[in-house]
Order: C-alpha cells, then structure tokens, then sequence
C-alpha cells in the first residue's frame, strides 16, 4: 500500500512544486524535480512488480472514502494486482525515459519547466487511471489523461496546427467518453457500487445476465450495452475506427509526448480498461463482436495508411493505430493476456521509435520528410542501429520482441475461429514490416538527398541516445524473457489470475504442429514485407516505387489522404454544424435573441421617460404625494 | 375646585399651543417662527404635567425648549437666509392647507367612531406614596426597555458623529 | 371634565398644523420647526394613552421620540448647513438638482 502511495506522490509532488514554483523559482531545475518524481514511481512499481511476482503481493484497499451518497459509496481505493503492477512498469519505464531524453530535447524551449509540470501530471494521471480500485478513479484518470494530453499536445500553442490538434483530440476523445459514461452510469445503476470487486463478481454477473431490452426488435442484453458504452471510451481513448484521426494530428506535440502518448500513457488507457473489464466483456457477445471488428479494422486502415506517408512521425503514428487496433481486437477475442502482453512489447519498441524519430527530427532541423532524409546511418550510429532493432522488433522477427506479443494474438485469433480477423492481421503483420523497413531504408540507408541538412546532421546528446540504447536492450529482450514459449510464457503465468474470464475453461487449443504453421507464417509474411521493402526503397529506388505509384494511382491517393477520414467527418459534422451555427448565430441570435434583450432594456427606458416628471426634486411634491397616499389609504380603510 | 382648575389650564394651554403653533407656521421670518415654537414647547410642557407626566415635561423643557431650540436658532442666525414666506405657488400653498386640513378631519372622525375615549375620565397614574412618578418611569425604563435604551444612546452618538462629519468644513 | 378626547383632539390640532407647516413653508428650516411641531403632537398623544392606560410605556416611547426628534434635528441641521454652504440657498422650492 505505502509504495501504491509513493507512486502516486512522486508525480504529484513533482508537479505541485513545479507547477507552483516553476516560472519563477526553479525555471532550468525543473527536469531534475520531475525526475525526481518519476524515478520515485518508477523505483516503487519496481518493488510492487517483484512483491507481485514473487509473493503473489496483492492489495485492494481503500485509502480513504471519497463520496458518500445514499447508498452508493465511492472510495478512494487502491488496487494493486498482476494487471495494474505490469502497466505500472510500463507507464512509469518510458514514463522516466521519456522525461530523461526531454532534457536534451526540450532544450532552451521557453516553456521548458511547463512543459516539465504537464509530463508529470501525465503520469499522475496515467497512474491513478491504473491504481484505482475502482470505476470512478478509472474515469478520473481516465478524464486527466485527456486533459493533460490536451495540454500537451497544444504544448506550442501559438502554432495553429497544434492548437488545432490538442482541440481534435479533446473533441474526439469527448464523443468517446459519452460513451464511456454511460457505461459507466450503467454499471453504477446495475450493481449498486462502482467498485471493481462487486462489478466483475462472477455471482453479480450470472444475476444480469439474463437481463437486457429489445430496441427496434433486437434483443439487446444489458451486459452487451454496458460494455459497448465502455468500449466507446476505449475507442477515443485508443484510437480505434472510427475515432482513431486524432492520434496522427497529436503529432503536432513535442515528440517526447508523441512517444509518451503512443507508447505508454494515453492509447494504453483503452486497452487496460477492456483488459480490466474482461469479466464483464468476455459475457457480452456482441460487443465482442464489434470489438474485433473494430480492431481488425483498425489495423488494417492504420497499415494501409502507413504504407503511404511521407512523415517520418505519421508513419510512426499510424503504425500505432494499426498496433493498438491488434490489441483490441486480441481482447475482443478473448486473448486479454495477449494483448496485454502486447502492449507491454508495444510500449517499448513503440517508445524507441518515437524516440529516435525524435533524434532524427532534431538531428534534420525538423525536417520530417523521409524523402529529403536518407544516409543517415553513417552520421548518427546510435540512432541508426537502435532503430533498426525497434524495427525488427514491430516487424515480428524472433526473437525481437514484437514477435512475441504480435504471434500470440494472431495465433489466437484464429485458435477462436475468427478467420477473417486473422486474415487481416497477418496481412497487416506483412505491411507493417514493410513500411516500418520503408522508413528505415529511407532514412537510413541509401544516398542523402538532401544535401545540405545531411551535412548538418549530428548523433544526439547522450540524454537523449542513452535512452534509445536502453529502450533497444528492452526491445529486444522482453519479448523473449515473458513470451517464451510461446502460448505459454511466464507471462501467462503471471497475468493468468487475473486476466482469464469466467468461460475460459471452453478456449480452443490448437495442435503444436498448427501453431508452429502459423509462427512460421507470420515470420514469413514478416520476411516477405522487408524484402520488398528492400527491393523497392533500396535496389529499385526510386524508379519502382514511382511506378507502383503510378499504377495504383486512385488506391494510392486514398491510402494517401488516409481515406479521406478528416474530409468525411468534416463533410457530415463540421460542415452542417458550422453552418447551422451561423446560420442560428445570423439569424436567430441577431435577430431574435438580441431583439429580445434589447427591448428587455428599451421598454424600461421608454417608461422611465413617461413617468421621470414626476421626479420633481422638490421635497415638497414628494411630501405632498405622502399625505395623499395617507389620505386616500385611510379613506380605503373607512369606506371597505 | 381641583378638577376646576384642571380645565381651566387644559384649555389655557391647550388654545395657547394651537395659536403659537400658528404662528409658527404663518410667521414670515424664521426668528420669530423660532420664538412662537418656543411657546408651543412650554405649551405642551404644561399639558404632560396634566397628564402626570412630570418627568416628561421637564425634559421637554430642557431638551425641545433647552437644546433643540438653541439649535435652531444658532442655524437661523448663522445661516442668515433670505428665504422667507411660503413657497411661491399661492395654489399649492391652499392645496397643502386643505390637504391638512382633511387629514385633521379623517383622524377626528377616527376618534368619534371610538365613544369610550369621550366619556372616560382621566384618573392619573400617579403613586400614592411617591411625589410624582419618576420612579414608576425609571423602573420601566431600565428593567423592561433597558435594550431600547441603550440602541437609542448609540444612536445618539451616531447622529452627532455625523451632524460634525456632515457640517465641518472640508 | 376632562376626557381623553380632549387631548386626542388637541395633539390632532397641532399635528395638522405641523403638517401644513411642512407642506407649505419655504425655507428648510421651518419646516423641520414643523416637523419638530407634529412629534410633539404625537408626544401628547402618547402621555394621555399612557394617563388612560395607567401604564408607562406611553411615557418611555416619549422618550425614545425626543431621542429620535434631537439626532434628527441634529443631523438634518448639519446638512442644511452643507447644502447652503454649496447652493447659498436653503429654498426648499429651489433645491431640485434630483429631479429626474
């Protein structure tokens, strides 16, 4: 419980002084505060990861009662379990990373001890998402988490892209929440508490689960509403389709932000609340349902996306929607470990990648453009080999530790007969690696086509490098370390308690020689996708991809122009929204509603000019007028 | 022979009073509007000490004819002003006197609708064993209206506060 | 023989006459005399209540009025002071600057 605490207080503690103290007092040593902070979290979801893994150390207590009303009490509680401890680690490891590379990168930025206090209350936010006990701290973090990668996201404000953005995100995320919401007022309505041991009770829910309503002649169980209200949240919180267009734009953030957000504190919030919820979305079938249908199709529509940016960060970006969209679809199938243990493997390959674009960006002047770059290996090592691991390693060749996590959902998926969802994750599998190689070959290898940045480019500052070489050790070795063997590591062990629903006893095992047909396949596929990224960016640039191009030109251009997502939602919402506003504010508010106020203060006026005479300024009227009040009451009281 | 007495002062005072207080009204300079109040002061003295109020008509004197009075008069001579008169609208000057004068009517047929006051002798209040009744007053006053008493000596001390603030020269 | 009415009748008298007084007069300070005029009419009134009640609240409130008339007297003669020092006129008919 003590270090629960102490996680929770070094963020905290670190923002508060330096929030407060900041712009005047600590300006330069604000890094050294918010470090601090985090190294405190991070030392502490050490030792609870130990205390969980090797003594089954478990706590769910209550630190203090927050609301009471009626009979709904909601505390503020803690809970510490394999789930919560594992995202500890991976929130507050790139969480520290993240902060450390920030001194080198945020350097001379004048915002540099703000920017300090928003990372902090980031992983504050993060934290108290993961370490409440229940559904309100959830939605607590869950909100903070918004707001802070709100203030983030627009951290360079007087950018108009970037205020643009943060608003994207904060509006998306908005329509996301109302779902949330209201699952989340169901779940409160349904089991009289918002505490997670009374939710995913097994008795609690046998109870409901017969219950449910019938809208325009379908029957819809109420556990299937719930949930579906939850996996809104999950989907703006996560970037899933249909919400999944903010997540690209949050690229206008500083890019330690862009790693923070994609790798390890906002995206993760989804996929940890569907994981949390297992009990209650592994009983709701149609929901499951959507849910793979969702992730499958966020999979595909991020990796279709990739395939044809030219934004060293968007590429990145929509590889993290393509990521996130497999791990919801593995706990759509019921593969919560999987995608757990996938989003762990993300996190730290994911946060490596952003980080060396990161090193990249700073080493380009903040070119980002992969087609100006190119021949970068010679000019900055460090950058250049760890890049090329945190490639592999989302690639999915063993033993990285993409392959791992990315197998296992796979293989699952179709263990559950969901062939088509298969299907498209092993075709994604294919494209990721070949636009991950893409981007590789392009800023790597090759002749520098752009001469003058190339000469000017530089390897990062050990702040900044030393981070990279650390996520690369991860990379590489946490895959194998919790994956192996496959199906059946240690992290199946560990995170199996918690982790594993109620009917789980029916989940389809698969025969060893399938299983070994499949990892070979999606090591194949893996192979396959960076060779023909090696023969089209490398042996036949740029003449193939020029003609590839050119024959698919109308596919091209919609991959392109991300399926013209943006121009649909600004076409059915923005549009008829703004102009109906205007049309309400021309209209209606000039005419209308001012008319109304103005006469509100006409008429008045207009009255108070009849009757000012009166108002003689002498005191004999006003006398005068008193007496015959007095007159003409007491004659009232004599004649009635 | 006493109650004699009686009514020949009640209507001595009584038609001295209203005449002064005419005059007070009437009177052009406000000198001698000063003077007639003066009168009518000591008038109505007279009349509480009829009504067993000796106390009374001794504050009165000291305060309305001592004080008050004084007050007056220092402004009138300090002041100088050359008003004088009535207002000068002589129809509003009639309207205000036939406005007065039904207020006097409606409050005389106010006290004939009421006939025990008419025939009802007045017996005094005073205590048999004392010299008038100061005692019987003060007892009331600083037992039951000892609240009263003290909020009315605060107010006094606001309202000199503020006549000095209000009339010094700044 | 003297009856309540008599005195009723005199307070009344007088207190009409305070009330012209203030109707009519120009000059402030004699209608604040007249003010002065019809609180003493009201002081009759309470003492003969208070002879016909045999009780002495009626001759307490007397008090409290005279309290009240004197800070009123003072104050109200403080600001005719104020007002003819800036105007040069105590002319109730002539003070109008709040007329609307």
């Amino acid at each position: 419980m003590i270090f629960a605490v102490l996680t929770l207080l070094g963020p905290l503690v670190a923002f508060l002084i330096n929030g407060l103290l900041g712009r005047k007092y600590i300006k330069n040593l604000a890094p050294i505060v918010a470090i601090a902070g985090v190294s405190v979290s991070f030392l502490c979801a050490l030792v609870i990861f130990y205390l969980v893994s090797t003594q089954g150390f478990s706590v769910d207590g209550t630190l203090y009662t927050w609301v009471i009303a009626g009979d709904l009490s909601v505390p503020f509680g803690i809970l510490i379990d394999p789930l919560s401890s594992i995202m500890l680690i991976v929130v507050t490891t790139i969480s520290l990373m993240v902060h450390i590379y920030s001194i080198g990168y945020m350097h001379g930025d004048p915002g540099f001890w703000r920017f300090f206090t928003y990372l902090s209350v980031f992983t504050l936010s993060m934290l108290v998402l993961v370490l409440g006990n229940n559904f309100l701290m959830l939605f607590v973090g869950w909100e903070l988490v918004g707001l802070s990668s709100y203030l983030l996201i627009g951290f360079w404000f007087h950018k108009k892209s970037a205020a643009d953005a943060c608003k994207k995100a904060f509006v998306m995320n908005r329509v996301g929440d109302f779902g949330f919401y209201v699952g989340l007022l169901l779940v409160v309505v349904t089991f009289k508490s918002v505490n997670y041991s009374d939710a995913f009770n097994a008795e609690a829910i046998h109870h409901i689960k017969e219950a449910g309503f019938v809208v325009f002649g379908m029957k819809l169980s109420l556990i299937d509403l719930m949930t579906f209200g939850l996996f809104c949240g999950a989907m703006g919180k996560s970037a899933q389709f249909p919400l999944h267009t903010w997540l690209p734009d949050a690229m206008e953030g500083p890019t330690p932000v862009s790693a923070l957000i994609h790798a390890a504190t906002m995206v993760t919030a989804g996929v940890y609340m569907v994981a949390r919820c297992n009990a209650l979305f592994s009983e709701a079938m149609m929901t499951s349902s959507f849910v793979i249908f969702a992730g499958a199709m966020t999979a595909f529509l991020g990796a279709t996306i990739g395939l044809t940016q030219y934004d060293l960060k968007r590429i990145l970006a929509y590889s993290t929607v393509s990521q996130l969209g497999y791990m919801i679809m593995a706990t759509g199938v019921g593969a919560y470990v999987a995608a757990i243990f996938h989003l762990f493997t993300h996190a730290m390959f994911k946060g490596l990648l952003f980080l060396c674009s990161g090193s990249v960006m700073h080493a380009m002047h903040d070119d980002l453009d992969v087609r100006n770059m190119g021949g970068l290996k010679k000019k900055m090592p460090i950058t250049h080999w760890t890049y090329l691991i945190g490639c592999i390693a989302i690639a999915g060749i063993p033993p990285l530790a993409g392959f791992w996590s990315k197998d296992e959902i796979l293989a699952m998926t179709f263990a559950g007969g969901h062939n088509i969802a298969w299907l498209v994750g092993t075709g994604v599998a294919g494209m990721t690696a070949f636009y991950m190689f893409r981007s590789y070959f392009l800023v790597f290898q090759g002749t520098p086509r752009n001469q003058y940045l190339h000469d000017h480019a530089h390897e990062s500052p050990w702040t900044m490098a030393g981070q990279l070489v650390f996520l690369a050790f991860l990379s590489i070795f946490v895959g194998m370390i919790f994956g192996y063997p496959l199906e059946n590591g240690y992290i199946h062990t560990f995170l199996g308690p918690v982790l594993t629903p109620a009917h789980a006893g029916e989940a389809h095992h698969m025969s060893h020689a399938t299983a070994t047909i499949l990892m070979l396949l999606s090591i194949g596929v893996a192979a396959a996708g960076i060779f023909v990224s090696y023969l089209f960016y490398v042996k036949m640039y740029p003449a193939l991809p020029e003609k590839t191009v050119k024959t698919f030109k109308p596919i091209h251009k919609f991959f392109y122009n991300k399926w013209y997502f943006d121009e649909l939602y600004d076409f059915i919402f923005v549009h008829p929204i703004v102009t109906i506003s205007n049309m309400l504010w021309r209209g209606f508010d000039v005419n209308v509603i001012d008319f109304i106020v103005n006469a509100f203060g006409k008429v008045p006026m207009w009255f108070g000019g009849l009757v000012r005479h009166v108002q003689t300024g002498r005191i004999q009227t006003y006398v005068f007028t008193m007496v015959i009040g007095l007159i003409v009451l007491v004659t009232i009281f004599y004649t009635v | 022979m006493n109650a004699i007495l009686a009514n020949i002062g009640f209507w001595v005072l009584g038609i001295t009073a209203v005449v002064s207080a005419l005059f007070l009204v009437t009177r052009e300079n406000p000198v001698h509007s000063a003077l007639w109040m003066l009168l009518t002061f000591f008038c109505v003295a007279g009349i509480f000490v009829q009504l067993d109020a000796e106390f009374i008509a001794a504050i009165q004197v000291m305060v309305y004819a001592g004080a008050i009075l004084v007050l007056y008069m220092f402004v009138v001579m300090l002041l100088n002003p050359k008003s004088k008169g009535f207002i000068k609208m002589p129809f509003k000057v009639i309207l205000g006197g036939i406005v007065s004068f039904i207020v006097f009517l409606q409050i005389i047929m106010t006290l004939m609708g009421a006939d025990i006051i008419k025939t009802t002798k007045l017996t005094g209040i005073n205590d048999p064993n004392q010299l008038g009744n100061v005692k019987l007053f003060c007892i009331d006053l600083f037992t039951k209206y000892i609240v009263p008493f003290e909020i009315v000596s605060i107010m006094l001390l606001v309202a000199m506060i503020g006549a000095i603030v209000i009339a010094k020269k700044d | 023989m003297l009856t309540l009415a008599h005195y009723l009748v005199l307070s009344c008298i007088i207190f009409a006459i305070g009330m012209a007084g203030v109707l009519v007069r120009r000059n402030l300070i004699v209608m604040f005399m007249s003010l002065e005029l019809m609180l003493n009419a009201v002081n009759i009134n309470l003492a003969a209540f208070s002879n016909y009640l045999q009780s002495m609240t009626g001759q307490i409130y007397i008090v409290f009025v005279m309290a009240v008339a004197a800070a009123e007297a003072a104050v109200g003669l403080a600001l005719i002071i104020t007002m003819f020092r800036n105007k040069q006129t105590i002319n109730a008919d002539e003070i109008n600057t709040m007329r609307g």
